[in-house]
């Protein structure tokens, strides 16, 4: 019975690298061949997850059942037709010369980092409730229907199911459990620190894209710190956060970039903003945030419609698949809310600002908000690239807020349950913020 | 001027994420239970109240056929607590026709009684709900009599 559950686990884990198999096309153009391997393969990955949802996602609004070696050659035939839109970048990575001690100092950080969220993912430190509540159950029930199954969904006894959640968490944990002949509750924990390292693996080389290697390399160090710890204390392995953290991250160090200039940049960017709309309800808000402000500070250096399309469009057809399916099959029409929008409690913000920040507090005494905001702080540089993180973090904070103030009873422990774990991205932003402060001059970067 | 301001900086995120790791490595279990495999994924977060259903449900589906009507609570019963066993049973009892003990913290009797099976998180209740099927630290799993 255990060895079963443990080549099944094997099995569910070693199927997700078929993700950076399918996105692969998508990260072997030119210029962004000249990243370094493991920033390829994160970028790969991150591309393959949102291409695979998004056919999971229509082949299921269109009644067709799942099969893995069809939704595989589908996606990579996908990713092989994007390519198309990818055109080569002009700006070149950096060619490797000696490391500094602060850069190796950097590096051992980043791997002390990972090497702690596997364990903490491993030893059951970090598993999210959540998982056993939603995100398992369903991917469990697609993958036994090879399709997302409305009938389960719509059960009156099953409304705990947050049924209008975006999809792409659960369609990749259903394509793992079809490879796994099951879900795989011990290895689902393990996509945390995957997703840890993978992350590891991208900022590094993209922060690296606009300022200089030691700078990239140590505010690298501080992201993935400030993900691994927080991603412990607020328990997130198995849950969507971690991915959500890692579409926003990479799409925030590629928009702070010199690749967002162009079009292949502005593509991978709306890839990675479509994971991010695809993985949680607040990805959404954090997606129109972003390109809002790239859009508002780079219009002089970019075609605004052209760019506005590339950033937009994949997350504007990821969602339009799911909310078609939800209403296809009469589930939802747009996202659960707590409450009528404008129906807003101001007399609650005396409880819901002093919990939020209990909630911080419990995270190392707000360490992880607060040393990147100091960062940022003391960093040398114009701010205007850094808004476009900054102004997101702090839209992201207000959203937050605002969907507390929407909030009935239980309130204080709501918020203590889950603010840590939402307020994460705004932390990593932080560190994104202070690459930008540090850019390198144009003439340097090119 | 910029560099120097920038090699602070620098050298401040690198110290930042030094803390934040130990801070990570803090919280981790001992060294020795490091490669020791948790019994359930549970087992040391804050989760770790899903641990006992999570193990008694794991027999449970050993026990109860596919198609199987199935419903679980605790002894005795806490309306509360029997509303996250049942979502953990539609979770861990897959292919099971899951039916609630109690709903949104309020119990629903006449649901729980449509049930074939029962599985009973806690000590073994005095009188039997039915025919034993398996006995195991966490609770008891029967066969409702009919």
């Amino acid at each position: 019975m255990a060895e079963v559950a443990l080549r099944a686990g094997a099995v569910w884990v070693g199927s997700l690298l078929l993700l950076p198999i399918i996105g692969a096309p998508l990260a072997t153009r030119r210029k962004v061949g000249s990243l370094p391997l493991p920033a390829r393969f994160a970028l790969a990955a991150g591309c393959g997850a949102v291409v695979l949802s998004f056919l999971m996602t229509f082949w299921a609004l269109a009644g067709w059942l799942w099969n893995l070696t069809v939704l595989a050659a589908t996606g990579l035939a996908l990713c092989v037709f994007l390519r198309r839109f990818l055109p080569d970048l002009s700006q070149s990575a950096r060619c490797p010369d000696g490391w500094s001690l602060l850069e190796w100092a950097s590096i051992l950080i980043l791997i002390v980092s990972f090497a702690a969220s596997l364990v903490a993912a491993a030893s059951g430190s970090a598993s999210s409730a959540d998982l056993i509540f939603f995100w398992g159950p369903k991917a469990q029930a697609f993958a036994t229907a090879h399709t997302i199954d409305a009938d389960f969904l719509g059960q009156p006894l099953l409304d705990h199911l947050q049924v209008s959640y975006p999809p792409l968490v659960t369609n990749v944990g259903a394509f793992a459990s079809l490879a796994a002949g099951r879900f795989a509750w011990g290895a689902s924990i393990l996509v945390f620190p995957l997703l840890v390292g993978l992350l590891a693996f991208a900022l590094p080389s993209l922060l690296g894209l606009l300022a200089p290697r030691s700078s990239a390399l140590a505010l690298s160090a501080l992201a993935i710190s400030t993900a691994g710890l927080l991603g412990d204390t607020f328990d997130i392995a198995g849950n969507g956060d971690m991915p959500l953290l890692f579409f926003e991250s990479v799409a925030a160090a590629l928009l702070v970039g010199p690749w967002a200039l162009e079009k292949g940049g502005q593509f991978l960017g709306g890839l990675m903003l479509a994971g991010a709309a695809s993985t949680k309800v607040e990805g959404l808000a954090f997606t129109l945030g972003i390109a809002l402000f790239f859009l508002i500070l780079r219009r002089k250096e970019i075609r605004w419609t052209a760019a506005a399309l590339r950033l937009l469009l994949p997350a504007v057809l990821c969602l339009a698949a799911w909310f078609a399916f939800g209403a296809s099959r009469r589930l939802f029409v747009g996202y659960h809310g707590y409450g009528r929008v404008f129906e807003i409690y101001w007399k609650r913000l005396p409880i819901v600002l002093p919990s939020i920040g209990q909630a911080l507090l419990s995270a190392g005494w707000a360490l992880p908000f607060l040393l990147p905001l100091a960062v940022l702080l003391v960093t040398k540089g114009p701010w205007r690239l850094a808004v476009i993180p900054v102004g997101t973090a702090l839209l992201l904070a207000g959203f937050f807020v605002f969907t507390y103030l929407h909030g009935a009873g239980g309130l204080r422990l709501w918020i203590l349950w889950s603010a840590g774990r939402i307020f994460s991205p705004v932390a990593v932003l932080f560190t994104i913020a202070a690459a930008a402060r540090s850019a390198k001059p144009v003439s340097e970067t090119s | 001027m910029t560099t120097d301001r920038n090699s602070l900086a620098t050298w401040l995120a690198l110290i930042s994420a030094a803390v934040l790791a130990a801070l990570a490595l803090a919280r981790l279990p001992r060294p020795a239970d490091w490669l020791r495999a948790p019994q359930t994924p549970f087992d040391r977060s804050d989760a770790w109240p899903a641990r006992t259903s999570y193990l008694l449900l794991l027999k449970a589906v050993t026990v109860v056929p596919a198609g199987g009507t199935v419903s679980i609570r605790g002894e005795p019963a806490d309306p509360v607590a029997d509303t996250f066993l049942f979502r953990h049973a539609v979770a861990l009892l897959p292919g099971r026709r899951v039916l609630p003990a109690a709903i949104h913290d309020v119990p629903t009797p006449d649901l729980e009684r449509q049930a074939e099976y029962l599985v009973l998180v806690g000590p073994r209740p005095a009188t039997p709900p039915g025919r034993l099927l398996s006995e195991t630290p966490e609770g008891t799993i029967w066969r409702r009599s009919r």
